[in-house]
């Protein structure tokens, strides 16, 4: 029940934060619209490149809001009095990595048919793309966790935080965007998407754990 | 076997595995010097043309043993921070701290040279081929754990511990991305003439020798570099304690005309 | 002797290979040994300072 109790504060935390929200769907916009001005608007053209795009973009687009999910509870001493109370750690990443998603991976999922219409992306596309999205963006969110873990004591972190998790989000994308870039091409993207789950679960099962020993570095 | 387990113990205390390992460097250092020259000698000169590369295959000689550095680096660097995450070892800490430049520079000359071997055998500097693709991630994980190391320099021991938290999720890390390389590679583009490719087939011994001992090379040269710069580490962070004056007050007393 | 230098048409890629490799160690060299001595001598200072 405590579980419960902990998403209901992070949700409601990270949903009166606006930007949190606005913020990652109108970065989609302004780089969206940055591909046909330095592209040229020819349809065909960017068909090819949206579905490596589009999911580019959702990933940066979540990568930018990383930085905040562990900083103001730290800032504010309610992650040390976690630790302190004694709190199952790996539990309250989970619940934050939860709250990010509920708030930052939806909407991004929702929207990712609008960028992909923008860049013409054939519409039978579509539904594997929210598809790949919906298992990919908790990975972002969990992936999240560590980055935001490590990062949280130092002003500015946030290009540091993109070394550390770029290495880790290179086979989420690989598989992501190869589900899409599959079925555009007339293919089956059933492989791609079995192997993002697996990489899905590795991450709902080891990210917890790695941010959790971050966080108690982090406050020692 | 009771002489292993002191020796382990042993170079667990920084003041002890600073005093075993001066005594290393400069035999290492000259060891990898002498086969170094050795062996870049016997591969540019007397190592027969390859039958297909002609001479361009010489590159292989630092190429390939840089590669095996930057992947044997990191397997060290993953392992010492195991030992500096769960027993919290001082020596450790300072090992993979010292690892991972060392790491980093080797990955970097194997891309460098890749690139200037990958252009008259492919035609292009760069080739997204999943070794050239993974060896620059690998990069990133070099970057991440001195960057992350380097971004909490006001506490060492937290830094330390934060690098081999790093450290480990890269090494957990670093089998999905290989695979996942290899994979994408594979769907993306046909297989592209194979950097390897002249090296499976490298069968006369003239030229394997030199690239043997280039291999024993660099892994001399990386012990003498990465136990000086562990040494400087532990110097450093631990400047308070009494074994640190004692240390270089003795060596200072060794050398003729320093007053003490 | 200007024929041993000879690596074909790979003159460029074949001798910059080797330039690069032998100029990272030598910068590592350099790095390394700075880095010792630096040290050194700050403690080497804090120590005198102590004596005084």
């Amino acid at each position: 029940m405590r579980f419960q109790a902990l998403v209901k504060r992070d949700v409601l935390v990270s949903w009166r934060k606006k930007s949190n929200i606005y913020q990652p769907l109108v970065f989609q916009l302004l780089i969206v619209t940055m591909f046909p001005l330095g592209l040229g608007a020819g349809a065909q053209t960017l068909a090819k490149i949206a579905p490596a795009v589009v999911w580019i973009l959702a990933l940066l687009s979540t990568l930018i809001t990383l930085e905040n999910i562990f900083k103001d509870d730290f800032e504010d001493g309610s992650l040390g009095v976690y630790v302190l109370s004694g709190m199952n750690l790996p539990l309250a990443v989970l619940s934050k990595a939860l709250a990010h998603w509920l708030t930052t991976g939806i909407p991004v999922i929702l929207f990712a048919p609008v960028t992909g219409m923008l860049l013409h992306l054939p519409e039978q596309a579509n539904g594997i793309l929210m598809l790949s999205l919906l298992i990919a963006t908790p990975i972002f969110s969990l992936l999240g966790t560590i980055g935001s873990a490590l990062i949280m004591n130092i002003k500015n972190g946030g290009m540091l935080l993109s070394v550390l998790v770029m290495p880790l989000l290179a086979p989420v994308l690989i598989f992501g965007a190869g589900a899409v870039l599959e079925t555009t091409l007339g293919n089956s993207a059933y492989g791609h998407l079995m192997l993002l789950s697996g990489c899905a679960v590795l991450c709902l099962t080891l990210a917890p754990l790695a941010a959790a020993a971050a966080i108690k570095i982090n406050l020692e | 076997m009771n002489r292993i387990i002191k020796f382990y113990h042993e170079m667990g205390s920084p003041p002890s595995f600073y005093r075993i390992t001066s005594h290393w460097l400069t035999p290492l250092l000259v060891l990898a010097l002498g086969l170094t020259l050795y062996g870049l000698i016997d591969g540019l000169f007397f190592a027969p043309e390859d039958y297909q590369q002609g001479d361009s295959y010489r590159i292989i000689f630092v190429h390939v043993p840089a590669a095996w550095m930057s992947m044997f680096i990191y397997a060290i660097v993953g392992v010492a921070g195991i030992m500096t995450f769960v027993w919290r070892m001082k020596v450790a800490e300072a090992v993979m701290m010292a690892s991972a430049p060392i790491g980093a520079l080797f990955t970097a000359v194997t891309l460098l040279t890749g690139m200037l071997w990958g252009k008259p055998m492919w035609g292009t500097y760069w080739d997204w081929d999943a070794r050239m693709t993974s060896e620059l991630i690998l990069l990133f994980l070099y970057i991440g754990v001195m960057g992350i190391y380097a971004a909490y320099d006001e506490d060492p021991r937290k830094a330390a511990r934060l690098a081999a938290l790093v450290a480990i999720i890269g090494l957990v890390n670093l089998p999905i991305i290989r695979y996942s390389v290899y994979w994408w590679t594979s769907i993306h583009q046909g297989s592209s003439v194979s950097l390897m490719g002249g090296s499976n087939g490298i069968q006369d011994w003239d030229m394997l020798r030199p690239l043997l001992v280039m291999a024993l090379a660099t892994k001399f040269y990386f012990l003498y570099s990465m136990l000086s710069r562990a040494q400087s580490y532990l110097l450093k962070t631990e400047q308070h304690k009494q074994w640190v004056s004692k240390a270089i007050d003795g060596q200072a007393r060794h050398k003729p005309g320093v007053s003490s | 002797m200007m024929e041993w230098f000879d690596m074909g048409k790979y003159d460029f890629y074949v001798w910059t290979s080797i330039g690069v490799f032998a100029v990272a160690m030598l910068a590592d060299y350099v790095s390394v040994r700075n880095r010792a001595k630096h040290i050194k001598r700050q403690i080497k200072a804090k120590n005198r300072r102590k004596q005084s």
